[in-house]
């Protein structure tokens, strides 16, 4: 009622005001958007030098005559024109505009899409709800061109490996750096999906140069919510909850298939004994036949959970008054794993603050507190991991002997897996003290001081009772461990922000200049000891001996000063330029220094007055050079000639070197071109092209020394990596009228990757179990004889003059004589590539009706190839005889050949140890297609706030979705997960790991697979 | 207002500029020593643990490596093969890519550059280069076992490429190293046994040239080392062959803190789903009558561990100590020369009769010794080089 009384009042007094003069007159007003008042908004009297900007309030004031056109301008915005009549008040409410006018969030800054010379990608963040995801990146899968996410497995919890285009490293971690709220994290742990504003991924060097020597793999840039001044108050809170499942399970034989081959196996064996084709085993027990038994075991339920559960709740308030902003958040994630009593609960606290002291400055805080306990499985490469020994437990004995105990074989009942108990909590806190400062109009001094602590406690405890509790002997003693990690890290960051708009707001203009310092320390310790009272009490402080304890410290640093300008003139020509000097404690005085600069420019042709296309609304060609670096994987005293030390001996302290000193040692310089286009037609198609070449040179890589030298490797710059490709990314609204909306996007990405040298003689080297790095191929490939298929007779290979070499009998493998010798040996491995896809890219849609949304995201990999290594195993054709028998087999193994069944999948089971290792040898036999498409997401939801119910006045939204995750993979890949990739989660974080996971890319060891789960959840906003 | 801000502004402005870190970029370690300063004499006596420290325990798979020439021997049966390494050790087909035989050569040459380091230390003494020679002669008897032929690097080498010496210049060149340390080590003191046992003194170097000259053929030699020992009085074969210490010339000390010694381990039944071995049949059979060396071998449990009988010579908890040179094998070798009383010597503390050579395998069963007896009878297998250290050493061939 008051308010229709006002609005009377209102027009009255506007039709009084109205028949008064047209003179100078002082107008103020509110600016606003959607979310509340705007300030930094330019508002200027058309066709004049007459402007000003709103305050932190949104409010302006300005003279102006009646009949002056006012122009309301904000980047990110569309500009809207008011204008001046009778009244006084102008109050405007600005619209977002286009993607296109996007405000794009760079390194120490941020920018207009539309004058953004780099190859940026930003996430929507709408992309991040709702998705219970333990890490954020699993949430970002698909989404980017250029980005390449894989799981590392369907452990609870389990993380994921990011790369951007392309591995460029041998040793060095391929890692991005990820930066949030400005602060540079090892990980987005840190993080609940729901508090991300806003995700950059700054992929080319121009882009990424500001960060110097540690962007090479691109960066991540994320900032979180922080509440707006003036704005109401919003309550969010969102739940879900799911159950999960393996993706796929394996087909084991069962104990009749088991003997089966068993028997087969044995029966070639001395068949060929018998004729004299080989010789007996020199333990001749081996050939004692398997006994026949009654039991048959499913190993695989009795290690896999039955619908294991995943939650998520938060909760969040976001608002702000006058002087102060605020955001509030608090999540807590629970997850059980797909193996019994694996599980992972994770919580995590944000409070950001801001507050106006005055007209000049802010100050504000950000801060986290995350906490983290997990009852981990054992690591994939662990002997006791409960699901690789289900795989390989013999179905024909119990899991259970007689007396009720888990039964002790010849092999790790996967049982004694769940005897262990560990638990491993996380506790992580940080926060980031600021202020801005406005000295004078258009410059900002933003001065930043951060510190982050992350402190780990582990305690282990084998039970005396239990298998790992005897000691040697095999009496029980119970074993403990508990260790502590207590990593902090400081920064402190400095930028200077000069914008200005010049020549009548043709020439845009920004100048940066910075200095950060940036401290980390890592310290760890453990004790362990043995002999415990009983089988509750778990704590050292039961133990009667405590036997083993370490303290350790390492620490490095990271200084800079960079420095760039943006120039963006009549909105179409764009120029950035910047650079960076870093200093790094990592390497001696003399190598500790260098400048990563970098230029970019674009072109807006379609801003220009001779384009006329009309179909085309926007094209802006781009162009950038750059220079970073990649420190990552490398000691932290890389630099010191040293002794080591803990090398000892009965108790006396020893030291000796441990490590070939390189005193020349640096970082990896990458140097990187790119050339962009974006590009919008028909008013909906938002297209963005991509071509990169990015070199990595100086690699920090371990060449071969000789081993007699008593090291095998020394740590140098050598060798040079070269990634090329595109990436297109196409966004589409296809339909939009009557609340009906439907957008579509793909992207794409290809990459070349080729190792141009690695600096030594022979141009190649062998790691892992078949993987190789050499010359003119791939990161990522494989070394392995070619196989040949089965020999359905006796055969015989010869050399070029026809001379007999080796004889393979029927039904073994045959391999590809390479050199043509008629020998198979080393010489003969042929060089496949395909561990990490070539092409990749995701794919995602989303149609909105009366409150219904439906949204489907999936990712694919095409040429991408696995190398099944767990298949040696899993087709070992019954290679070990008595008394422990070989390991368990799948069902595949069942199509093997005889006399009868020439065409078989599989080659003879075979006891003797030289024939099973030959039909088992690594070979292309076990490379697979792994190309794939799994559909990621679907969500199906329903806002009630679009029924217009009464009584849901109070609320803004209410949504309820159905979500299934991983629902679907499409793939020709026999093995459990094309897209699973073993990565040691124990192996300590920090930037002195060594990452070579990209060389031994593509090798499936039979780890843990990835999960899919399917949920139900609500939103609701107040 | 403003001018106060500005006035702040430039405060601020003038602090940072100048406020250089780059002191902050010098971060010593706290957990290693600088190598660029001068060593003193008893850092040395730290570089010799370390010395010590690498041949006892080579690397992680130090077990095999120790046991290493006992799975290629007969001394062994197999209850489990976890790996296709272990069985193609025991099967003397390994071929050259083998993973677990590139740590076998690579780590003992660690061992010997740590010993090299040594004798570049200009303040270490005699005694203290005595102990370093000591160290590289074992490494190079070790490798001598596995390859034959191999590469001789001494305190000069330059990290190039380097052929391997031929057996009997290896030999030699241990002899040399030998001789140095019988001329220049401390002698054993009795009267500090727990010390003395467990690092290199002239009666270790004495004892280890025995088995050298042996291995060269020179028996007599060998017998008149062996002689010096049996006849120094400070070692005596004892009647509990579990309870040793009177016999022990040089060992290397397990310490369950620096987690070593599993070698003791993967002989017991607790590895058996493991690579786990017991005795062989032939060696246990050659336990016979009221021999006091029953005692070394798991009879009794023979049934409850499925019919094998395991070793108990070494501890089964990762605090096994390594047996390097026993009295018993001096001897042995003496008897060999022609000295039968002393044959009959260790007979009669042992309760056996056994010829010669019976009597070497059971009593030195599992001391790195089996497999140089039988390629003295004949056994001409030769590991082959590993393929990674002839791709970074070419001439390696």
């Amino acid at each position: 009622m008051k308010t229709k009384f006002n609005g009377i009042l209102t027009l009255l007094l506007v039709l009084f005001v109205q028949i008064t003069f047209a003179q100078e007159k002082t107008i103020s007003g509110t600016v606003t958007d959607e979310g509340g008042p705007l300030p930094g908004v330019n508002v200027i009297v058309k066709g004049t030098s007459n402007g000003t900007q709103t305050d932190f309030d949104g409010k302006y004031t300005i003279k102006a005559t009646t009949g002056n056109i006012l122009v309301f301008s904000y980047v990110g915005m569309e500009t809207k024109e008011k204008t001046v009549q009778e009244s006084n008040i102008i109050n405007i409410t600005l619209a977002g505009s286009n993607l296109l006018d996007e405000i794009v969030v760079i390194g120490y800054g941020t920018a207009s899409k539309k004058d953004l010379t780099g190859s940026i990608s930003t996430i929507s963040t709408d992309n991040l709800q709702d998705k219970p995801v333990a890490d954020i990146a699993q949430a970002l899968q698909g989404k980017s061109a250029g980005l390449q996410i894989v799981s590392t497995g369907g452990r609870s919890g389990d993380g994921t490996q990011i790369s951007i285009r392309g591995n460029g490293s041998l040793s060095a971690s391929n890692s991005a750096l990820y930066i949030i709220d400005g602060v540079p994290q090892e990980s987005m742990g840190s993080l609940s999906s729901e508090d991300i504003k806003s995700v950059s991924i700054l992929k080319d060097a121009a882009s990424t140069a500001i960060y110097g020597s540690r962007a090479s793999n691109g960066v991540v840039l994320i900032e979180t919510k922080k509440g707006r001044y003036n704005q109401e108050t919003t309550i969010s809170f969102s739940t879900s909850y799911g159950l999960q499942d393996i993706i796929k399970t394996p087909n084991l034989l069962n104990a009749k298939e088991y003997k089966q081959v068993l028997d087969a196996a044995r029966i070639n064996y001395e068949n060929d004994i018998a004729s004299g084709a080989l010789p007996g085993p020199k333990d001749p027990t081996e050939l004692t036949p398997l006994p026949t038994s009654t039991v048959d075991t499913d190993w695989l339920s009795l290690v896999l959970s039955n619908s294991p559960v995943v939650q998520k709740n938060q909760i969040s308030v976001s608002g702000g008054g006058e002087n102060t902003k605020a955001y509030f958040s608090g999540s807590i994630f629970k997850q059980d794993g797909i193996i019994i009593n694996d599980s992972y609960k994770k919580a995590i606290f944000r409070v950001n603050l801001e507050q106006k002291l005055n007209k000049y400055v802010n100050i504000g805080v950000r801060s986290y507190f995350s906490y983290s306990e997990a009852v981990p499985v054992a690591d994939d490469n662990n002997i006791y991991q409960p699901y690789s020994k289900a795989l390989e437990a013999r179905p024909d004995l119990s899991p259970y002997d007689a007396d009720g105990n888990i039964g002790d074989y010849n092999f790790i009942n996967p049982l004694f897996a769940f005897e262990r108990q560990i638990t491993d909590k996380w506790q992580n806190l940080g926060a980031t003290a600021y202020f801005d400062a406005t000295p004078i109009e258009g410059l900002v001094w933003h001065s930043s001081y951060s510190g982050n602590i992350h402190s780990n406690r582990y305690n282990r405890f084998d039970a005396p009772d239990t298998k790992r509790g005897l000691n040697g002997d095999g009496i029980p003693t119970g074993y403990g461990y508990y260790g502590t990690e207590n990593n902090r890290d400081y920064q402190i960051e400095n930028t200077f922000t000069y914008s200005k708009n010049l020549m009548n707001d043709r020439l845009k203009f920004t100048l940066l200049a910075g200095h950060s310092f940036q401290k980390w320390e890592y310290e760890d310790s453990y004790v362990s000891g043995e002999n415990f009272p009983s089988n509750e009490l778990k704590w050292l402080v039961s133990a009667g001996e405590i036997n083993k304890g370490r303290s350790y410290i390492k620490a490095m640093s990271l200084e800079s000063y960079f420095t760039r300008m943006q120039l963006s003139l009549d909105s179409k020509y764009h120029l950035m330029v910047s650079t960076r000097y870093d200093g790094s404690s990592k390497f001696t005085e003399d190598n500790r220094w260098g400048s990563f600069p970098a230029v970019s420019a674009g072109w807006t042709i379609s801003n220009e007055d001779f384009f006329e296309v009309p179909f085309i609304n926007d094209l802006k060609l781009r162009a950038s050079l750059g220079y970073t670096g990649n420190q990552t994987g490398i000691s932290y005293s890389s630099g010191q000639n040293l002794i080591g030390a803990g090398e000892n001996y009965d108790q006396e302290p020893g030291l000796a070197a441990t490590d070939i000193y390189n005193p020349n040692l640096t970082w990896e310089k990458g140097e990187a071109l790119n050339f962009g286009l974006n590009l919008t037609i028909f008013d909906k198609y938002d297209i963005t092209f991509d071509y990169y070449r990015k070199e990595t040179q100086d690699l920090l890589s371990r060449i071969n020394v000789p081993q007699e030298s008593g090291y095998r490797t020394m740590l140098t710059n050598i060798g040079t990596i070269l990634n090329k490709g595109f990436e297109v990314d196409v966004n589409t609204t296809l339909i939009e009228k009557e609340g009906f909306k439907w957008n579509f996007g793909v992207n794409f990405s290809y990459n070349d990757n080729e190792v141009v040298s690695i600096g030594t003689e022979e141009g190649e080297y062998t790691t892992g179990f078949v993987s190789i790095v050499k010359e003119g191929e791939s990161l990522g490939s494989f070394y392995v004889w070619e196989a040949n298929g089965v020999a359905n007779e006796t055969y015989t290979y010869k050399d070029a003059d026809g001379v007999d070499g080796i004889t393979v009998a029927a039904g073994d493998m045959l391999y590809v004589d390479q050199n043509g010798d008629g020998q198979i040996d080393d010489d003969d491995k042929k060089v496949f590539s395909g561990g990490i896809a070539p092409i990749y890219g995701g794919i995602h849609t989303q149609v909105e009706y009366k409150g219904l949304d439906l949204s489907i995201s999936g990712q694919y990999s095409i040429g991408k190839k696995v190398f099944a290594d767990f298949k040696r195993g899993s087709l070992n054709g019954g290679s070990v005889g008595a008394p422990s028998y070989s390991e368990n087999m799948i069902s595949e193994m069942l199509d093997y050949w005889t006399p009868e069944n020439m065409d078989a999948a599989n080659p003879r089971p075979h006891l003797s140890s030289e024939i099973a290792a030959w039909n088992t040898e690594r070979s292309s036999r076990f490379i697979e297609n792994a190309d794939y498409l799994r559909i990621s997401d679907i969500t199906l939801g329903y806002d009630f706030k679009s029924l217009n119910l009464k009584d849901l006045e109070f609320i803004k939204s209410m949504r309820v979705y159905v979500q299934a995750r991983n629902p679907f993979t499409f793939t020709k890949y026999s093995g459990a997960d094309p897209e699973v990739n073993y990565v040691d989660q124990s192996s300590e974080k920090g930037q002195d790991r060594s990452d070579t996971s990209k060389i031994t890319a593509g090798v499936d060891l039979g780890g843990i697979p990835n999960i899919k789960s399917f949920l139900v959840g609500l939103n609701i906003k107040f | 207002m403003f001018k106060k801000y500005l006035m702040i502004f430039c405060i601020g402005i003038s602090t940072i500029i100048p406020t250089s870190c780059s002191k902050e970029l010098d971060i010593p370690s706290e957990a290693s020593l600088s190598a660029t300063g001068e060593l003193a004499k008893e850092d040395v006596n730290k570089l010799l643990t370390g010395v010590y420290s690498k041949l006892r325990h080579p690397n992680r798979y130090g077990y095999f490596a120790i046991m290493n020439t006992e799975i290629m021997g007969d001394n062994y049966k197999p209850v489990k093969f976890q790996w296709y390494q272990v069985k193609n050790f025991y099967e003397n087909t390994v071929p050259a890519s083998d993973i677990l035989l590139s740590y076998f050569y690579a780590d003992y040459y660690a061992g010997i550059d740590r010993a090299n380091v040594i004798l570049k230390v200009p303040s270490a003494d005699n005694d203290q280069i005595g102990k370093a020679k000591y160290c590289r002669a074992l490494s190079y008897l070790r490798l001598y076992d596995m390859f034959e032929r191999i590469p001789l690097v001494d305190e000069n080498y330059d990290r190039s490429p380097i052929a391997p010496s031929s057996k009997e210049d290896v030999l030699n060149f241990i002899v040399e190293d030998l001789k140095f340390a019988k001329e220049n080590c401390t002698p054993f003191d009795e009267a500090n046994t727990s010390l003395d046992q467990k690092q290199p003194t002239k009666e270790a170097a004495i004892a280890l040239l025995a088995r050298v000259y042996r291995l060269q053929g020179k028996i007599s030699e060998a017998a008149i080392e062996a002689e010096l020992l049996i006849s120094s009085a400070k070692f005596s074969l004892a009647s509990n062959p579990l309870e040793r210490s009177s016999e022990v010339i040089f060992m290397f000390k397990g310490n369950k803190a620096e987690e070593v010694g599993s070698w003791g381990w993967i002989m017991s039944p607790e590895a058996k789903s493991w690579n786990c071995f017991a005795a062989a049949d032939d060696l246990t059979a050659l336990v016979k009558g009221e021999d006091t060396r029953a005692i070394l071998f798991d009879f009794e449990g023979q049934e409850a561990n499925a019919g094998y009988i395991y070793s108990k010579k070494y501890k089964t908890e990762d605090n096994s100590d390594l047996l390097i040179s026993r009295i018993a094998e001096m001897y042995l070798i003496s008897a060999e020369a022609g000295n039968t009383a002393r044959l009959t010597e260790l007979q009669s503390i042992r309760n056996s009769s056994l010829t010669l050579n019976e009597e070497r395998r059971l009593e030195l069963s599992f001391e790195w010794t089996r497999w140089e007896d039988l390629k003295l009878e004949g056994e001409d297998y030769v590991l082959p080089y590993p393929s990674r250290a002839v791709d970074s050493n070419p001439l390696l061939q």
